[in-house]
């Protein structure tokens, strides 16, 4: 922990070596703006998976009654996460190329395309964000799952009696009780989309083409290495740092004020 | 069909459909890796070849140093997650016997530090390791990497160990056990599943990272697995087969590991975060 303040400290004194570095990011760094509106791009995905894994998990719950069967389905749908980003990476750089499996499925199915969906700065961000959402809906599936099996059971029970449908169901019975679980996995999500995309952008396209899929993370980076301005890049770190700390401090006092008007 | 038959087997043709998505990218992996490489490579190719190249994972020890990248990762990996594993028994046991206000704004800050991105830290980080002669030495990732799983370690046990009933620990103190031994002989022992559920969890994260291990490791010598298979994409852009062949050598420990821990490690995920 000691160490860990330690690298704070690094950070805050390389804030006052110049404000200079700020007011360039924000005027006359050509990529910083698309930087920024990338990872705001990205954050819109996140409904996406929070549905998808909501939806996922309440299957999984609701529909399988056999143990063993769920245990297979939640492996299953949890193996995308153990994989590393790397190798994710590079698979799907494959997968998604002009003549990769994607396309020649799709042209089997009569749907002829032939787009390079990570090459095309259209379809690039987009596919970028398949691929996070791809890896890491799993997490959500399987905290939800916890959280509704140690639910009490009755409410369930009580929502088949009066015949309330599927959606119902989810929507009045096991929503609610997910909301502290849902309010968590969105504030890591907010985190990964923000502060754990490099791997992703990385190894998936390095901000290409052109740049169609950099974000802050990629442009401290290369500021870092490539353009050798550590100071440019710790400008940036830390307004990354700060955008961090607001979501992370805006969540906690919504949460309290929830908590309080509940109460 | 009726709408009950529907509303029973939707369920399952959904999940399993899910499933398949999941599958098929690491199908592909495993079926590209044993096409032949250079021009031969058809990257449409969902069926396994007909004359499958097992020679790819040969040359991948031979002749593209994988055996020295995959013991690279086992040193780093196990290093860090063993360290890791010490210290964070040792602070999460302190934060759940010291009760005061300053241990809980120290603990606060802990888990809060769980928010901080690696690239914010990256450029002072790496200043300091050079100003300590760190860089390219193994040392540097697996201080960062020790630190970095820090928080998370301390909450997911200070969480188990909250739960432990006291009566226990007063029945040692009775018998005149000093802390230490308390937490050896008393503490421990129950907590082997959240400590199994933590090592795998923090053993994935280390053998996963590439941007730690990029930076500090330049040295083709000390290279991690990640890194050494993102460099050789990065140069043999033809040899996409050899691409995947690394790729799934480099999965297979951890998803052996997933496979084995799979009950711990699902629980021991779920067990911090749920609390929090």
């Amino acid at each position: 922990v000691v160490r860990l303040s330690l690298y704070r400290d690094n950070i805050f004194a390389s804030q006052f070596v110049g404000l200079d570095n700020f007011e360039y990011l924000v005027k006359d760094d050509p990529n910083f703006w698309p930087a920024v509106t990338h990872n705001a791009l990205l954050l819109l995905g996140l409904p996406i998976m929070l549905g998808l894994a909501l939806v996922v998990a309440f299957l999984i719950h609701d529909g399988v009654r056999s143990r063993k069967l769920s245990a297979i389905y939640r492996s299953l749908v949890f193996l995308p996460f153990v994989l590393s980003i790397v190798v994710v990476g590079r698979i799907f750089s494959i997968f998604l190329r002009s003549d990769g499996p994607l396309n020649s499925f799709a042209g089997a199915l009569g749907w002829g395309v032939d787009t390079a969906w990570l090459g095309n700065s259209g379809t690039a961000l987009g596919s970028v964000l398949g691929v996070i959402v791809w890896r890491e809906f799993g997490l959500g599936v399987i905290l939800f799952l916890a959280r509704l099996a140690s639910a009490p059971e009755e409410l369930f029970e009580a929502a088949r009696v009066e015949g309330a449908s599927w959606w119902q169901t989810l929507r009045h019975v096991a929503i609610p009780q997910l909301r502290s679980t849902i309010a968590f996995w969105m504030l890591l999500n907010v985190i990964v989309m923000f502060s754990w995309v490099f791997n992703y952008v990385y190894v998936l396209t390095k901000g290409g083409p052109g740049s169609a899929t950099t974000v802050m993370e990629l442009e401290i980076y290369d500021w870092a290495t490539t353009r050798d301005q550590p100071n440019i890049a710790a400008a940036m770190a830390t307004m990354l740092l700060l955008l961090v700390a607001i979501f992370v401090v805006g969540q906690a006092v919504l949460r309290k004020r929830l908590i309080r008007e509940s109460t | 069909m009726s709408a009950r038959t529907a509303r029973r087997w939707l369920p399952h043709a959904l999940l399993v459909l899910i499933a398949l998505i999941n599958l098929v990218p690491l199908y592909y992996m495993v079926v590209s890796a044993l096409q032949r490489g250079g021009g031969n490579f058809e990257a449409g190719r969902l069926l396994p070849p007909v004359d499958p190249a097992w020679s790819n994972f040969e040359r991948l020890f031979t002749e593209n140093g994988f055996g020295r990248l995959f013991v690279n990762s086992v040193i780093v990996t196990v290093a860090a997650v063993t360290a890791a594993t010490v210290i964070a028994v040792l602070g999460a046991y302190a934060f759940t016997r010291i009760r005061t206000r300053a241990a809980g704004a120290l603990f606060n800050t802990t888990v809060a530090l769980l928010a901080v991105p690696p690239i914010v830290v990256l450029v002072p980080l790496f200043l300091l390791a050079a100003d300590a002669g760190l860089i390219n030495n193994r040392l540097a990732p697996i201080l960062i990497y020790v630190g970095f799983i820090m928080p998370f370690s301390i909450l997911l046990l200070k969480n188990f160990f909250d739960e432990i009933p006291p009566e226990l620990l007063q029945a040692a103190r009775v018998e005149g056990a000093s802390t230490l031994q308390e937490l050896w002989h008393v503490i421990l022992p129950l907590s082997r599943a959240p400590l199994v559920a933590l090592a795998v969890v923090n053993a994935l994260w280390v053998w996963n990272e590439l941007l730690i291990s990029i930076v500090f490791l330049q040295d083709e010598q000390q290279r991690t697995l990640q890194a050494g298979i993102a460099f050789f994409a990065g140069r043999n852009v033809v040899d996409i087969p050899m691409t995947m062949a690394g790729s799934l050598v480099a999965t297979l420990p951890i998803l052996l590991a997933f496979i084995l821990g799979q009950r711990y490690f699902v629980r021991g995920l779920t067990g911090g975060a749920i609390k929090s």
